[in-house]
């Protein structure tokens, strides 16, 4: 039987042009906060820095080299805008492998870690089985093809192992300089994965990919685990297995470039907003990356941020000589546009909104009349013409302002008499009274809640990139609780301290420290242990450390990742319910949801977006103006985000 | 308990040697590997016990005791497991380090059961005797005596006195900067040097590769210009050279010089070049260096001299905004090349130096660099960035559209 024929749509009538009019504003979202698809892109716009950075990628693959670039310009200037059309240049046809990262929270000597994590994790699409498919599986499946010259593969394993293996004996004889960094043990754990997933793709499903990913992304494994992986156990019999140090972590993100190098695409690592990081974080990752340039054979870095704060930490050797000539080998600067340029972005998003209308006699004979129908020219004039420098960020918001405008007028008329005089009496800006103290005030406070909601929205949206991260989890909180303390500081916060291994002693059995004051003036220690849940033996190892820890807290939080329960064997049980027991204080386990943490990345995203001048507000007949890193903070103390935000509020005083 | 584990322990070495038997034709296992393919469960001390368990123990042998990692062969294989890559691997990557790379073939089959010792010897003997080892494998000799090493841990190379290394790394910098082009080369010592230990630096000026591969305009002045040996024509053509002697040769009371007067300072080689240089008009004249005729000869000055003796001389009946082009651009142009290559070359030069640089009356600075502007020469972005802004910064920045730019760039195309 034939289904009946979906029912023509309805032509489009002037009415609903002017109620799409009246209801939207195409010039309302002036930033882009990651990898988006193209929404009003113009190619002529920094088009010569977006092709020095495809260059450089091509050059990195054919000259297998690690090549650095720093991607610097003032905030609105379109650092992210490049970055986005670099994602869908590298996503076109598969030309790149491409990794997006912003808003990195670990710890300085975490970083590197928390990298890996955030790497693999985009990799694999954050999945935990069904890995057929992802980005890993057909970097480490062209690594293959290469073991046979990219002739046809054969069917059988017994043949592709050996021949795997032959290739990167080749890589360590072909190059005796780099041999170093072809990392038996990576490769090997990458083949393990790729054997696995196509096992589990045929039915024959034995987990081993999820433990290799696991491992690659630089979480501990069981030994049983471990052995399953051929891996060999760690230093005690019930430690857990996982990457040695820094060295080998850099050894998978060498792995990978390589492999992209069988695919013959470049490597691309873009970390976005890098002005956000901490002195300390900075020059860590600074470090992390001279060596890593130094080591891949395929990997373009990109480090985008503000000139002058990256230069600034240049100028004060925050980033070492010789790491910053590896990451600003090559300067990308992003400057403002000229006036034809910012018309033409302009043009983009006129053009995107009118595109189901043209069919209109009425818009097609007001286009031909002015082009920018209907912000129209006499705004153009007002705005751009005879101004040498424009920030894109500011054309869009005066191009916004103008929309407003047109939506004020076109009620007050009506929308037949707005059409027939649109143009002949355009209202213009008319000077209006600064904005008071409180409505300064809530407006940063809707434009904060509104970052805040499309931050969570994209992680939502993508949460393979956030995966779960005790460190990113750790600086986050420790972030959170220090911003509140700022804010508010009766808000009983008194020392938030971050935990790491003393030189020669015994690593903390918390990762946080948090020393609060409650309403009767008396002082209490908190400490918190984020857990990954999916291996046993590091989480009973993590238990055992809370219970026989000599430095007792008054309250002990647990935290986990609510989407995978925390697996124990009996003895994580026992040092369990010793804990639930006070073993380690008053007890309380709070599992996270991946809502829950996305919420509280958001809510430090926004404060990382006013650090890099990437957050403003806009009156009526205003200039835009720039929230600061402390506004957000107090707006976030003012709403009490940080009392309803997951976790905080356990750990703040009632 | 006990015997149930010896049992287990019997039971899985008796299935480890089936299964050696039934691959004794491939390459030999390691003992882990040889473990999982029989039980892919058992546990390390299961696997170890069951390796010094009969039938297995009497049979077979595990390259080193109590170690998973070791290849396994029956015993009657021994030869072939001594002659295996993956034994000399195994070998290797046991016994060598980071610190140290290389060893004889004795110390490596001191890191194996007896029996297989004198095999193994024999066996890497002959492998380096015939070119044979495996590609993950190198040897080389030492002090007489043939020692191995990891293809993937390389021996060091010998360490070189630091004087030395600097020596080199000055004179790779010096290519890297040619590659760079006419902003970075020729350059000058100080700007070469960097931050560089004086002492160490000093050291590494003497070195025989620097100074055969360097030619310097001036002989001991640190902040001399120079280039490679091979381009002495572009160093006596350079506009660095020619306001370096300008600069240096400039005072109060003279500021006109013809190259002659110039030359003299420089090393004698590059006299007579730079002279000639200078008459035929070669190389591209500074921005702030004018040039005029006299009798024949050409007389260098800095623009900025002419315009202080301006007031007295016929330029000044020019309309006041001319004379501002006419000045400003230059100096403009000549101070911001100046300042950004002294600031490392990132094409971002705050106005506070540049104001300080050209002392114009304010209004006479703005409008000039708003005519460049609005040429597309320059650009100008906001005061930003994480470490605040002074009251010299906040009063030299130009207030536009409710922001304070501070910093200019040239125009990118």
């Amino acid at each position: 039987m034939n289904a009946a024929p979906a029912p023509s749509p309805r032509p489009v009538t002037l009415d609903d042009f002017l109620l799409r009019l009246r209801s939207t504003n195409p010039f309302t979202d002036n930033r882009v906060n990651g990898p988006a698809p193209d929404d009003g892109d113009v190619p002529e716009v920094h088009a010569a820095a977006f092709g020095r950075l495809t260059s450089l990628a091509e050059e990195a693959c054919a000259e297998r080299r690690g090549l650095g670039a720093v991607l610097w310009g003032e905030a609105g200037v379109g650092k992210s805008h490049v970055l986005a059309r670099l994602a869908r240049w590298a996503d076109d046809g598969g030309r790149a492998c491409f990794v997006y990262l912003h808003n990195l929270q670990a710890g300085p000597e975490f970083l590197p870690r928390s990298l890996l994590r955030a790497v693999v994790s985009i990799l694999t699409l954050g999945r935990a089985r069904g890995f057929r498919g992802t980005p890993l599986f057909r970097l480490v499946a062209s690594f293959a093809h290469e073991a046979f010259d990219y002739s046809a593969h054969p069917s059988r394993w017994e043949e592709i192992r050996p021949a795997y293996e032959r290739l990167v004996d080749r890589l360590s004889a072909a190059d005796p300089s780099h041999a170093a960094l072809a990392d038996r043990t990576v490769y090997d754990v990458l083949f393990e994965f790729f054997h696995s997933a196509w096992r589990e793709a045929n039915g024959q499903a034995d987990g081993v990919a999820g433990l290799a990913a696991r491992w690659l992304a630089g979480d501990g494994l069981d030994p049983h685990q471990a052995r399953q992986l051929g891996l060999p156990g760690g230093p005690a019999r019930h430690d857990p297995v996982a990457l040695r140090d820094n060295q080998q972590v850099k050894q998978v993100l060498v792995a990978l470039t390589r492999l992209a190098l069988g695919r013959k695409q470049p490597f691309l690592l873009c970390f976005d907003q890098v002005d956000n990081l901490d002195e300390e974080q900075a020059a860590s990752l600074a470090r992390f990356l001279e060596a890593l340039l130094d080591s891949s054979p395929n990997l373009l870095a990109v480090t985008a941020g503000v000139q002058a704060t990256l230069l600034g930490w240049r100028e004060r050797k925050v980033i070492q000589d010789s790491a910053w000539d590896r990451l600003a080998q090559f300067e990308v600067s992003l400057q403002r546009v000229g006036a034809r340029e910012a018309e033409r972005i302009v043009a983009a998003r006129l053009g995107r909104f009118l595109e189901p209308f043209r069919g209109l006699a009425e818009v097609r004979e007001r286009l031909r009349e002015d082009a920018l129908f209907p912000l129209g020219s006499a705004w153009r004039a007002e705005n751009l013409d005879g101004k040498a420098d424009l920030r894109p960020r500011d054309v869009l918001s005066k191009a916004g302002e103008g929309w407003r405008r047109q939506q004020k007028t076109l009620r007050e008329r009506g929308g037949v008499a707005w059409l027939e005089r649109w143009g002949a009496a355009t209202e213009v800006a008319r000077p209006v009274a600064p904005p008071t103290d409180d409505e300064v005030r809530a407006a940063i406070d809707a434009q904060v809640s509104r970052k805040m909601a499309e931050q969570q929205a994209r992680r939502e949206a993508q949460p393979h990139t956030l995966p779960w991260d005790a460190d990113h989890l750790t600086g986050l909180t420790a972030a959170l609780l220090d911003g509140c303390r700022q804010a508010n500081p009766s808000c009983g916060v008194v020392k938030v301290e971050r935990m790491t291994s003393p030189k020669g002693g015994s690593r903390p059995s918390y990762d946080l420290a948090v020393r609060v004051r409650g309403a009767g003036g008396k002082e209490a220690t908190a400490g918190v242990l984020f857990l990954a849940t999916t291996h046993a033996t590091s989480a009973a190892a993590g238990l055992r450390r809370a219970v026989h820890e000599r430095r007792k807290c008054d309250r002990f939080f647990l935290v986990t990742d609510a989407r995978s329960k925390l697996t124990l064997g009996l003895k994580g049980q026992e040092h369990l319910e010793r804990l639930r027991q006070g073993a380690a204080g008053e007890f309380r386990h709070v599992e996270l949801t991946f809502a829950e943490y996305a919420a509280l990345d958001a809510l430090q995203a926004a404060v990382g977006l006013a650090r890099s001048g990437d957050l403003e507000i806009e009156f009526p007949g205003q200039e835009p103006r720039r929230v600061t890193e402390a506004e957000v903070i107090a707006s976030h103390d003012r709403r009490g985000r940080y009392r309803a935000a997951p976790l905080l509020r356990e750990l703040l005083p009632s | 308990m006990a015997a149930k584990k010896a049992n287990l322990a019997v039971e899985l070495a008796e299935k480890m040697l089936r299964a050696l038997e039934a691959r004794r034709d491939t390459d030999p296992l390691t003992l882990q590997t040889l473990a999982a393919q029989v039980d892919a469960q058992a546990h390390a001390d299961l696997v170890l016990a069951a390796a010094g368990r009969k039938p297995f123990a009497e049979q077979a042998v595990v390259a080193r005791k109590k170690d998973l990692a070791a290849p396994v062969a029956l015993r009657d294989d021994l030869g072939r497991l001594a002659d295996s890559p993956r034994l000399l691997q195994f070998a290797l990557e046991a016994t060598c380090t980071p610190a140290k790379r290389t060893h004889p073939a004795k110390r490596l089959a001191a890191k194996l059961v007896p029996e297989l010792r004198g095999p193994f010897t024999e066996a890497v003997a002959r492998r380096v005797r015939e070119n044979s080892l495996p590609p993950f494998a190198g040897h080389r000799a030492e002090k007489g005596v043939v020692v191995l090493f990891l293809q993937s841990l390389p021996p060091l190379p010998p360490p070189r006195k630091p004087e030395v290394a600097l020596a080199e790394a000055l004179l790779h910098s010096l290519e890297e900067r040619r590659r760079q082009g006419a902003d970075h080369y020729p350059t000058t010592l100080r700007t070469l040097l960097g931050d560089v230990d004086a002492k160490l630096a000093k050291k590494a000026l003497g070195q025989s590769a620097f100074k055969g591969g360097v030619v310097r305009a001036l002989k001991t002045h640190p902040d001399t210009p120079l280039a490679l040996a091979s381009d002495a024509e572009a160093l006596v053509g350079s506009p660095l050279l020619l306001e370096f002697l300008l600069r240096a040769a400039r005072t109060e009371a003279t500021n006109a010089f013809t190259a002659a007067d110039l030359k003299k300072k420089l090393v004698p080689a590059l006299r007579q070049p730079f002279a000639d240089a200078v008459e035929r008009g070669e190389g591209a004249l500074p921005a702030e260096v004018g040039c005029v005729s006299l009798k024949g000869k050409k007389l260098l000055f800095f623009v900025g001299d002419m315009r202080r003796g301006a007031s007295l001389s016929p330029l000044s009946p020019l309309p006041e905004g001319e004379r501002g082009a006419v000045v400003f651009e230059p100096a403009f142009d000549a101070a911001f090349a100046r300042l950004d290559r002294d600031r490392g070359g990132h094409n971002f030069v705050s106005l506070v130096d540049l104001r300080r640089a050209v002392p114009l009356p304010r209004t006479d600075f703005d409008a000039g660099l708003n005519r460049l502007r609005a040429a597309g020469r320059y650009t100008l972005s906001a005061a930003e960035g994480r470490h605040g802004l002074g009251d010299e910064e906040r009063a030299a920045g130009l207030a536009e559209d409710g922001v304070l730019l501070l910093y200019v760039s040239r125009r990118s195309p």
